[in-house]
Protein backbone atom coordinates (compact mmCIF):
# COMPACT_ATOMS: atom_id res chain seq x y z
CA UNK A 1 0.00 0.00 0.00
CA UNK A 2 2.90 2.47 0.99
CA UNK A 3 4.55 1.73 -2.51
CA UNK A 4 0.73 2.33 -4.51
CA UNK A 5 0.91 5.08 -6.96
CA UNK A 6 -1.83 6.77 -5.00
CA UNK A 7 0.55 6.83 -2.03
CA UNK A 8 3.50 7.71 -3.94
CA UNK A 9 1.63 10.86 -5.70
CA UNK A 10 -0.57 12.04 -3.14
CA UNK A 11 -3.39 10.85 -4.83
CA UNK A 12 -6.75 10.25 -2.75
CA UNK A 13 -10.54 10.29 -3.75
CA UNK A 14 -10.41 14.02 -4.32
CA UNK A 15 -7.00 13.26 -6.70
CA UNK A 16 -9.23 14.90 -9.88
CA UNK A 17 -8.59 18.49 -7.85
CA UNK A 18 -5.41 20.07 -9.34
CA UNK A 19 -2.49 21.04 -6.54
CA UNK A 20 -3.21 22.86 -3.50
CA UNK A 21 -6.94 22.80 -3.62
CA UNK A 22 -7.50 19.01 -2.33
CA UNK A 23 -6.40 20.25 0.70
CA UNK A 24 -8.82 23.52 0.82
CA UNK A 25 -11.42 20.51 0.41
CA UNK A 26 -9.95 18.69 3.54
CA UNK A 27 -10.33 21.81 5.59
CA UNK A 28 -14.15 22.35 4.52
CA UNK A 29 -14.62 18.46 5.23
CA UNK A 30 -12.86 18.13 8.79
CA UNK A 31 -14.64 21.57 9.35
CA UNK A 32 -18.33 19.99 9.31
CA UNK A 33 -19.09 23.25 7.24
CA UNK A 34 -19.55 21.63 3.65
CA UNK A 35 -19.02 18.59 1.31
CA UNK A 36 -17.57 18.74 -2.12
CA UNK A 37 -19.22 17.30 -5.33
CA UNK A 38 -18.41 17.35 -9.23
CA UNK A 39 -21.59 16.22 -10.33
CA UNK A 40 -24.55 18.82 -10.85
CA UNK A 41 -27.45 16.95 -10.48
CA UNK A 42 -25.92 15.67 -6.69
CA UNK A 43 -24.52 19.12 -6.29
CA UNK A 44 -28.32 19.82 -6.38
CA UNK A 45 -30.00 17.12 -4.55
CA UNK A 46 -27.76 17.60 -1.30
CA UNK A 47 -27.82 21.84 -1.57
CA UNK A 48 -31.77 21.35 -1.80
CA UNK A 49 -31.75 18.97 0.95
CA UNK A 50 -29.66 21.45 3.18
CA UNK A 51 -32.04 24.18 2.36
CA UNK A 52 -34.77 21.98 3.92
CA UNK A 53 -33.17 21.28 6.87
CA UNK A 54 -32.50 24.46 8.87
CA UNK A 55 -31.03 23.03 11.65
CA UNK A 56 -28.49 21.34 9.67
CA UNK A 57 -27.76 24.62 8.19
CA UNK A 58 -27.52 26.02 11.80
CA UNK A 59 -25.19 23.21 12.99
CA UNK A 60 -22.66 23.84 9.41
CA UNK A 61 -22.84 27.62 9.91
CA UNK A 62 -22.19 27.87 13.29
CA UNK A 63 -18.70 25.25 12.22
CA UNK A 64 -17.63 27.67 9.35
CA UNK A 65 -17.57 30.34 12.16
CA UNK A 66 -15.29 28.49 14.11
CA UNK A 67 -13.27 27.85 11.08
CA UNK A 68 -12.64 31.34 10.16
CA UNK A 69 -11.15 34.24 11.06
CA UNK A 70 -12.67 37.61 10.12
CA UNK A 71 -9.39 39.61 11.17
CA UNK A 72 -6.46 37.51 10.87
CA UNK A 73 -5.32 40.26 8.08
CA UNK A 74 -5.53 43.18 11.03
CA UNK A 75 -3.91 40.52 13.64
CA UNK A 76 -0.92 39.41 11.05
CA UNK A 77 -0.93 43.05 9.79
CA UNK A 78 0.00 44.41 13.74
CA UNK A 79 1.57 41.16 14.43
CA UNK A 80 4.21 42.08 11.78
CA UNK A 81 4.47 46.02 12.24
CA UNK A 82 5.21 45.27 16.66
CA UNK A 83 7.55 43.61 15.35
CA UNK A 84 9.24 45.71 12.82
CA UNK A 85 9.29 48.49 14.87
CA UNK A 86 11.34 46.02 17.63
CA UNK A 87 14.12 45.53 14.57
CA UNK A 88 14.21 49.28 13.55
CA UNK A 89 14.62 50.30 17.03
CA UNK A 90 17.20 47.84 17.77
CA UNK A 91 18.86 49.07 14.39
CA UNK A 92 18.81 52.66 15.70
CA UNK A 93 20.81 51.44 19.10
CA UNK A 94 22.94 49.03 17.11
CA UNK A 95 23.72 51.86 14.82
CA UNK A 96 24.65 54.47 17.84
CA UNK A 97 26.68 51.77 19.44
CA UNK A 98 28.84 51.43 16.55
CA UNK A 99 29.82 54.94 16.23
CA UNK B 1 1.97 51.74 18.47
CA UNK B 2 5.00 52.55 16.48
CA UNK B 3 4.57 54.92 13.09
CA UNK B 4 4.41 54.76 9.64
CA UNK B 5 5.87 51.83 8.02
CA UNK B 6 7.88 51.19 4.32
CA UNK B 7 6.03 47.80 3.21
CA UNK B 8 7.38 45.70 -0.04
CA UNK B 9 4.78 42.82 -1.00
CA UNK B 10 6.23 40.10 -2.80
CA UNK B 11 3.55 38.65 -5.15
CA UNK B 12 2.42 38.09 -8.79
CA UNK B 13 -1.02 37.47 -10.49
CA UNK B 14 -1.24 33.52 -10.40
CA UNK B 15 -4.57 33.09 -9.13
CA UNK B 16 -6.73 36.11 -7.45
CA UNK B 17 -5.55 35.04 -3.91
CA UNK B 18 -2.14 36.18 -3.52
CA UNK B 19 -2.93 39.62 -4.55
CA UNK B 20 -5.86 40.12 -2.69
CA UNK B 21 -4.32 38.78 0.61
CA UNK B 22 -1.60 41.56 0.33
CA UNK B 23 -4.03 44.29 -0.69
CA UNK B 24 -6.01 43.29 2.46
CA UNK B 25 -2.88 43.39 4.45
CA UNK B 26 -1.78 46.57 3.12
CA UNK B 27 -5.52 48.46 4.27
CA UNK B 28 -4.49 46.63 7.40
CA UNK B 29 -0.99 48.19 7.99
CA UNK B 30 -2.46 51.65 7.04
CA UNK B 31 -5.07 51.34 9.47
CA UNK B 32 -2.72 50.18 12.65
CA UNK B 33 -0.07 52.90 11.52
CA UNK B 34 -1.59 55.71 9.53
CA UNK B 35 0.56 56.96 6.97
CA UNK B 36 2.26 53.57 5.94
CA UNK B 37 3.18 53.06 2.38
CA UNK B 38 3.44 49.86 0.26
CA UNK B 39 4.90 48.36 -3.18
CA UNK B 40 3.88 45.31 -4.83
CA UNK B 41 6.21 43.70 -6.89
CA UNK B 42 6.54 40.29 -8.75
CA UNK B 43 10.09 40.03 -8.66
CA UNK B 44 9.78 37.18 -11.63
CA UNK B 45 8.39 39.29 -14.20
CA UNK B 46 10.06 42.13 -13.62
CA UNK B 47 13.90 40.94 -12.68
CA UNK B 48 13.91 37.20 -13.44
CA UNK B 49 15.55 35.34 -16.23
CA UNK B 50 13.89 32.77 -18.14
CA UNK B 51 11.84 30.72 -17.43
CA UNK B 52 10.84 32.80 -13.84
CA UNK B 53 9.79 35.88 -16.54
CA UNK B 54 7.10 33.48 -17.82
CA UNK B 55 5.64 32.90 -14.54
CA UNK B 56 2.12 34.80 -15.19
CA UNK B 57 1.34 32.99 -18.91
CA UNK B 58 2.61 29.62 -17.89
CA UNK B 59 -0.04 29.92 -14.55
CA UNK B 60 -2.52 31.28 -16.90
CA UNK B 61 -1.52 28.24 -19.31
CA UNK B 62 -1.72 25.73 -16.59
CA UNK B 63 -4.93 26.71 -14.54
CA UNK B 64 -6.84 26.63 -17.84
CA UNK B 65 -5.54 23.03 -18.32
CA UNK B 66 -6.07 21.15 -14.46
CA UNK B 67 -4.44 18.05 -15.43
CA UNK B 68 -1.39 19.98 -16.53
CA UNK B 69 -1.40 21.80 -13.68
CA UNK B 70 -2.23 18.78 -11.24
CA UNK B 71 0.87 16.63 -13.03
CA UNK B 72 3.40 20.08 -12.58
CA UNK B 73 1.88 20.65 -8.89
CA UNK B 74 2.85 17.12 -7.81
CA UNK B 75 6.06 16.68 -9.96
CA UNK B 76 7.30 19.79 -8.27
CA UNK B 77 6.32 19.57 -4.91
CA UNK B 78 8.96 17.92 -3.20
CA UNK B 79 12.63 18.31 -1.92
CA UNK B 80 14.71 17.78 -4.69
CA UNK B 81 12.76 20.26 -7.46
CA UNK B 82 13.18 22.68 -4.30
CA UNK B 83 17.08 22.35 -3.92
CA UNK B 84 17.27 22.32 -8.11
CA UNK B 85 15.17 25.56 -8.29
CA UNK B 86 16.46 27.09 -5.21
CA UNK B 87 19.76 27.05 -6.90
CA UNK B 88 18.95 27.92 -10.59
CA UNK B 89 17.00 31.23 -9.67
CA UNK B 90 19.75 31.89 -7.35
CA UNK B 91 22.40 32.19 -9.69
CA UNK B 92 20.49 33.20 -12.43
CA UNK B 93 18.29 36.21 -10.54
CA UNK B 94 19.58 37.15 -7.24
CA UNK B 95 21.24 40.06 -7.75
CA UNK B 96 19.07 41.75 -9.86
CA UNK B 97 16.25 41.34 -7.40
CA UNK B 98 18.79 42.22 -4.70
CA UNK B 99 19.00 45.92 -7.06
CA UNK B 100 15.51 46.02 -6.80
CA UNK B 101 14.54 45.67 -3.23
CA UNK B 102 17.96 47.94 -2.53
CA UNK B 103 16.20 50.52 -4.36
CA UNK B 104 12.96 50.82 -2.60
CA UNK B 105 14.66 50.27 0.38
CA UNK B 106 11.87 48.73 2.53
CA UNK B 107 11.45 48.80 6.44
CA UNK B 108 9.73 45.64 6.16
CA UNK B 109 9.23 42.65 3.26
CA UNK B 110 6.15 40.32 3.27
CA UNK B 111 5.89 37.44 0.57
CA UNK B 112 2.47 36.11 -0.11
CA UNK B 113 3.73 33.61 -2.67
CA UNK B 114 5.01 30.54 -2.95
CA UNK B 115 7.78 31.17 -5.45
CA UNK B 116 9.17 34.57 -3.38
CA UNK B 117 10.36 33.18 -0.35
CA UNK B 118 14.50 31.84 -0.96
CA UNK B 119 15.79 34.35 -3.53
CA UNK B 120 14.44 37.82 -2.28
CA UNK B 121 15.29 36.30 1.32
CA UNK B 122 18.60 36.10 0.37
CA UNK B 123 18.47 39.26 -1.57
CA UNK B 124 17.35 41.03 1.70
CA UNK B 125 19.98 39.19 4.15
CA UNK B 126 22.51 40.57 2.02
CA UNK B 127 21.05 43.95 2.27
CA UNK B 128 20.90 44.39 5.35
CA UNK B 129 24.38 42.90 5.97
CA UNK B 130 25.89 45.48 3.49
CA UNK B 131 23.58 48.13 4.88
CA UNK B 132 24.28 47.35 8.62
CA UNK B 133 20.38 47.42 10.06
CA UNK B 134 18.05 44.40 9.60
CA UNK B 135 15.34 44.42 7.64
CA UNK B 136 12.75 41.44 8.61
CA UNK B 137 11.42 39.37 6.10
CA UNK B 138 8.29 37.57 6.99
CA UNK B 139 5.67 34.77 4.44
CA UNK B 140 2.41 34.78 5.07
CA UNK B 141 1.52 31.60 3.09
CA UNK B 142 -2.39 32.02 1.55
CA UNK B 143 -3.17 28.31 0.50
CA UNK B 144 -5.37 26.78 3.54
CA UNK B 145 -5.38 23.03 3.49
CA UNK B 146 -1.88 22.26 1.54
CA UNK B 147 0.88 24.13 0.71
CA UNK B 148 3.52 23.75 -1.95
CA UNK B 149 7.27 23.27 -0.15
CA UNK B 150 8.74 26.39 -1.61
CA UNK B 151 6.30 28.37 0.77
CA UNK B 152 8.83 27.18 4.07
CA UNK B 153 12.25 28.95 4.44
CA UNK B 154 13.47 28.21 7.90
CA UNK B 155 15.61 31.67 7.76
CA UNK B 156 12.64 34.23 7.87
CA UNK B 157 11.73 36.30 10.74
CA UNK B 158 8.44 34.54 10.87
CA UNK B 159 5.84 32.66 9.19
CA UNK B 160 2.01 32.64 9.36
CA UNK B 161 -0.22 30.06 8.47
CA UNK B 162 -3.87 29.37 8.28
CA UNK B 163 -4.60 25.83 9.36
CA UNK B 164 -2.94 23.40 12.04
CA UNK B 165 -2.51 21.27 8.72
CA UNK B 166 -0.11 23.66 7.36
CA UNK B 167 1.69 25.16 10.41
CA UNK B 168 2.28 20.26 10.76
CA UNK B 169 3.20 21.11 7.21
CA UNK B 170 5.96 23.60 8.21
CA UNK B 171 7.61 21.82 10.88
CA UNK B 172 8.12 18.95 8.52
CA UNK B 173 8.93 20.15 5.88
CA UNK B 174 10.44 23.28 6.34
CA UNK B 175 11.54 22.64 9.70
CA UNK B 176 10.54 25.86 11.16
CA UNK B 177 10.87 26.22 14.69
CA UNK B 178 7.77 26.96 16.59
CA UNK B 179 9.07 30.10 17.72
CA UNK B 180 8.87 31.45 13.73
CA UNK B 181 5.44 29.73 13.35
CA UNK B 182 2.29 31.74 13.97
CA UNK B 183 -1.03 30.56 13.41
CA UNK B 184 -3.24 33.58 12.05
CA UNK B 185 -6.19 32.11 9.61
CA UNK B 186 -5.83 33.39 6.32
CA UNK B 187 -5.55 37.45 5.52
CA UNK B 188 -9.30 38.46 3.68
CA UNK B 189 -10.62 41.65 2.55
CA UNK B 190 -11.61 44.15 5.49
CA UNK B 191 -15.09 44.35 5.20
CA UNK B 192 -15.65 40.32 5.75
CA UNK B 193 -14.19 41.25 9.64
CA UNK B 194 -17.13 44.14 9.50
CA UNK B 195 -19.78 42.05 8.26
CA UNK B 196 -18.57 39.31 10.52
CA UNK B 197 -19.18 41.46 13.50
CA UNK B 198 -22.62 43.05 12.37
CA UNK B 199 -23.74 39.70 11.69
CA UNK B 200 -22.53 37.84 14.68
CA UNK B 201 -23.96 34.59 14.30
CA UNK B 202 -26.36 34.00 11.74
CA UNK B 203 -28.26 31.04 13.47
CA UNK B 204 -29.53 33.73 15.90
CA UNK B 205 -32.39 36.30 15.86
CA UNK B 206 -29.95 39.19 15.52
CA UNK B 207 -28.21 37.26 12.90
CA UNK B 208 -31.24 36.38 10.98
CA UNK B 209 -32.86 39.98 11.48
CA UNK B 210 -29.30 41.28 10.21
CA UNK B 211 -29.09 38.30 7.29
CA UNK B 212 -32.81 39.79 6.03
CA UNK B 213 -31.73 43.52 6.12
CA UNK B 214 -28.68 42.65 3.47
CA UNK B 215 -31.18 40.32 1.58
CA UNK B 216 -33.40 43.47 1.53
CA UNK B 217 -31.15 46.03 0.07
CA UNK B 218 -29.74 43.98 -2.74
CA UNK B 219 -33.06 43.76 -3.34
CA UNK B 220 -34.05 39.66 -2.98
CA UNK B 221 -36.75 37.96 -1.00
CA UNK B 222 -35.96 38.38 2.84
CA UNK B 223 -38.07 35.12 3.51
CA UNK B 224 -36.60 32.92 1.00
CA UNK B 225 -33.52 30.83 0.62
CA UNK B 226 -30.40 32.43 -1.65
CA UNK B 227 -28.01 30.07 -3.11
CA UNK B 228 -24.81 31.99 -4.17
CA UNK B 229 -22.92 29.80 -7.05
CA UNK B 230 -19.37 31.34 -7.67
CA UNK B 231 -16.78 30.37 -10.72
CA UNK B 232 -18.61 31.89 -14.02
CA UNK B 233 -14.69 33.10 -15.01
CA UNK B 234 -14.28 29.20 -16.05
CA UNK B 235 -16.47 29.22 -19.16
CA UNK B 236 -20.16 28.48 -19.43
CA UNK B 237 -20.31 24.48 -20.02
CA UNK B 238 -20.26 23.37 -16.00
CA UNK B 239 -21.69 26.26 -14.57
CA UNK B 240 -24.75 26.80 -15.97
CA UNK B 241 -25.10 22.74 -15.72
CA UNK B 242 -24.94 22.80 -12.24
CA UNK B 243 -27.49 26.10 -11.95
CA UNK B 244 -29.56 24.48 -14.05
CA UNK B 245 -29.72 20.81 -12.04
CA UNK B 246 -30.07 23.93 -8.98
CA UNK B 247 -32.82 25.12 -10.60
CA UNK B 248 -35.16 22.33 -11.89
CA UNK B 249 -34.26 20.28 -7.80
CA UNK B 250 -34.79 23.55 -5.67
CA UNK B 251 -38.58 23.94 -8.15
CA UNK B 252 -39.63 20.05 -7.57
CA UNK B 253 -38.50 20.64 -4.06
CA UNK B 254 -40.62 23.22 -3.54
CA UNK B 255 -37.97 25.45 -1.96
CA UNK B 256 -38.71 29.16 -2.26
CA UNK B 257 -34.97 30.25 -3.48
CA UNK B 258 -33.14 32.94 -5.34
CA UNK B 259 -29.83 31.45 -7.06
CA UNK B 260 -27.22 34.18 -7.61
CA UNK B 261 -25.17 33.20 -10.41
CA UNK B 262 -21.62 35.28 -10.01
CA UNK B 263 -20.32 35.56 -13.72
CA UNK B 264 -17.67 38.27 -13.28
CA UNK B 265 -16.36 39.12 -16.57
CA UNK B 266 -17.80 36.74 -18.23
CA UNK B 267 -20.78 38.34 -20.03
CA UNK B 268 -21.81 35.19 -22.40
CA UNK B 269 -22.77 32.99 -19.48
CA UNK B 270 -24.79 36.39 -18.01
CA UNK B 271 -26.71 36.73 -20.92
CA UNK B 272 -26.89 33.02 -21.66
CA UNK B 273 -29.08 32.82 -17.93
CA UNK B 274 -31.15 36.04 -18.83
CA UNK B 275 -32.44 34.46 -21.98
CA UNK B 276 -32.90 30.88 -20.80
CA UNK B 277 -36.08 29.29 -21.25
CA UNK B 278 -36.28 27.65 -17.41
CA UNK B 279 -39.41 25.48 -18.15
CA UNK B 280 -37.49 23.94 -20.37
CA UNK B 281 -35.04 23.27 -18.14
CA UNK B 282 -37.56 22.36 -15.28
CA UNK B 283 -38.81 19.87 -17.83
CA UNK B 284 -35.54 18.44 -19.22
CA UNK B 285 -34.25 17.80 -15.56
CA UNK B 286 -33.74 13.82 -14.32
CA UNK B 287 -33.66 13.26 -10.77
CA UNK B 288 -30.52 11.49 -11.25
CA UNK B 289 -31.20 8.76 -9.12
CA UNK B 290 -28.68 6.70 -10.79
CA UNK B 291 -25.67 8.64 -10.83
CA UNK B 292 -26.51 8.60 -7.09
CA UNK B 293 -26.43 5.16 -6.20
CA UNK B 294 -23.06 4.91 -8.66
CA UNK B 295 -21.29 7.27 -6.94
CA UNK B 296 -22.58 6.56 -3.31
CA UNK B 297 -19.29 4.70 -2.50
CA UNK B 298 -17.38 7.98 -3.71
CA UNK B 299 -18.76 10.20 -0.78
CA UNK B 300 -17.50 8.26 2.68
CA UNK B 301 -15.92 11.20 3.96
CA UNK B 302 -18.62 13.31 4.01
CA UNK B 303 -19.35 14.30 7.49
CA UNK B 304 -21.42 12.04 9.69
CA UNK B 305 -23.79 14.94 10.24
CA UNK B 306 -24.50 15.71 6.17
CA UNK B 307 -25.50 11.89 6.04
CA UNK B 308 -27.92 11.72 7.97
CA UNK B 309 -29.65 14.54 6.64
CA UNK B 310 -29.41 13.26 3.42
CA UNK B 311 -30.65 9.94 4.04
CA UNK B 312 -33.71 11.13 6.48
CA UNK B 313 -34.73 13.37 3.30
CA UNK B 314 -34.26 10.82 0.32
CA UNK B 315 -36.56 7.67 2.87
CA UNK B 316 -39.07 10.55 3.13
CA UNK B 317 -39.04 11.38 -0.53
CA UNK B 318 -39.37 7.91 -1.20
CA UNK B 319 -42.85 7.59 0.97
CA UNK B 320 -44.15 10.68 -0.62
CA UNK B 321 -43.33 9.58 -4.24
CA UNK B 322 -46.48 9.99 -6.15
CA UNK B 323 -47.64 12.58 -4.35
CA UNK B 324 -48.51 15.96 -5.53
CA UNK B 325 -45.92 18.76 -4.08
CA UNK B 326 -46.12 22.49 -5.37
CA UNK B 327 -43.38 23.62 -7.31
CA UNK B 328 -41.20 26.24 -5.51
CA UNK B 329 -40.45 29.81 -6.54
CA UNK B 330 -37.28 30.15 -8.35
CA UNK B 331 -35.24 32.86 -9.56
CA UNK B 332 -31.82 32.77 -11.19
CA UNK B 333 -30.19 36.39 -11.38
CA UNK B 334 -27.16 36.88 -13.22
CA UNK B 335 -24.13 38.83 -11.68
CA UNK B 336 -21.46 41.01 -13.28
CA UNK B 337 -18.58 41.81 -11.49
CA UNK B 338 -19.50 41.66 -7.67
CA UNK B 339 -17.90 44.45 -5.62
CA UNK B 340 -20.12 43.62 -2.39
CA UNK B 341 -18.90 40.56 -2.24
CA UNK B 342 -19.08 40.35 1.89
CA UNK B 343 -23.11 41.15 1.52
CA UNK B 344 -23.63 38.63 -1.30
CA UNK B 345 -21.98 35.87 1.42
CA UNK B 346 -23.88 37.43 4.55
CA UNK B 347 -27.48 37.09 2.15
CA UNK B 348 -26.66 33.76 0.94
CA UNK B 349 -27.53 30.31 2.76
CA UNK B 350 -25.22 28.21 0.46
CA UNK B 351 -22.59 29.04 -1.20
CA UNK B 352 -21.71 26.74 -4.20
CA UNK B 353 -17.88 27.15 -5.55
CA UNK B 354 -14.88 25.74 -6.58
CA UNK B 355 -12.25 24.84 -3.66
CA UNK B 356 -10.34 28.22 -3.55
CA UNK B 357 -8.51 29.16 -0.30
CA UNK B 358 -9.61 32.66 0.08
CA UNK B 359 -13.33 31.87 -1.11
CA UNK B 360 -13.20 29.45 1.92
CA UNK B 361 -11.93 31.70 4.16
CA UNK B 362 -14.09 34.37 3.39
CA UNK B 363 -17.17 32.30 3.75
CA UNK B 364 -15.77 30.62 6.92
CA UNK B 365 -15.51 33.87 8.56
CA UNK B 366 -19.35 34.80 8.17
CA UNK B 367 -20.29 31.61 8.84
CA UNK B 368 -21.51 30.35 5.18
CA UNK B 369 -21.80 26.38 4.68
CA UNK B 370 -20.04 26.10 1.20
CA UNK B 371 -20.88 22.83 -1.66
CA UNK B 372 -17.22 23.04 -3.31
CA UNK B 373 -17.08 21.74 -6.64
CA UNK B 374 -15.26 21.26 -10.07
CA UNK B 375 -15.70 20.77 -13.37
CA UNK B 376 -14.61 16.55 -13.56
CA UNK B 377 -13.44 15.01 -17.12
CA UNK B 378 -14.22 11.60 -17.76
CA UNK B 379 -10.54 10.70 -17.62
CA UNK B 380 -10.15 11.94 -14.50
CA UNK B 381 -12.77 9.92 -12.90
CA UNK B 382 -11.49 7.07 -14.65
CA UNK B 383 -7.93 7.59 -13.18
CA UNK B 384 -9.40 8.17 -9.97
CA UNK B 385 -11.31 4.68 -10.44
CA UNK B 386 -7.78 2.75 -11.43
CA UNK B 387 -5.89 3.93 -8.12
CA UNK B 388 -8.91 3.28 -6.34
CA UNK B 389 -8.83 -0.13 -6.69
CA UNK B 390 -5.40 -0.68 -6.84
CA UNK B 391 -5.36 1.08 -3.37
CA UNK B 392 -7.77 -1.45 -2.20
CA UNK B 393 -6.11 -4.45 -3.81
Amino acid sequence: MLFSPPCFFNFHYRSFLPGQEAGNVNVVLDGGFGDYCEDPDIIADEVSCWLKDSQLLKEMSQNAKEVGVPHAASDIAFDIGEATHTVMRNNIMNQQTAR
Amino acid sequence: MGGPLKVLFLSADTGGGHRASAESLAKSFQMHYPGTIYDLVDVWTDHGGWPYKKLVPTYKHLSANPKQWGLFYHLSNNFLYEIAYDFHSWLTCERRIRRRIKEYSPDVVVSVHPTMNNVPLIATRKISKKEGRHIPFFTVVTDFGSAHTTWFQKRVDKIFVASTRLAKLAKRRGRISKEKLAMSGLPIRHEFGVHSELLDDRTTEHGQQYQAQIKEELGLNPNGKVVLVMGGGEGVGSLSNIVDSLYANLRKSGVDATICVVCGRNEKLKQDLETRDWNRVLEGSNDGNKKKRFLKFLRRNRSKRIRQTLDTIQEKEKLEEGEYRALGNVDVVGLGFVKNMAERMVAADVLVTKAGPGTIAEAAAVGLPVMLTRYVLLHHLCLFLFFYIWDCA
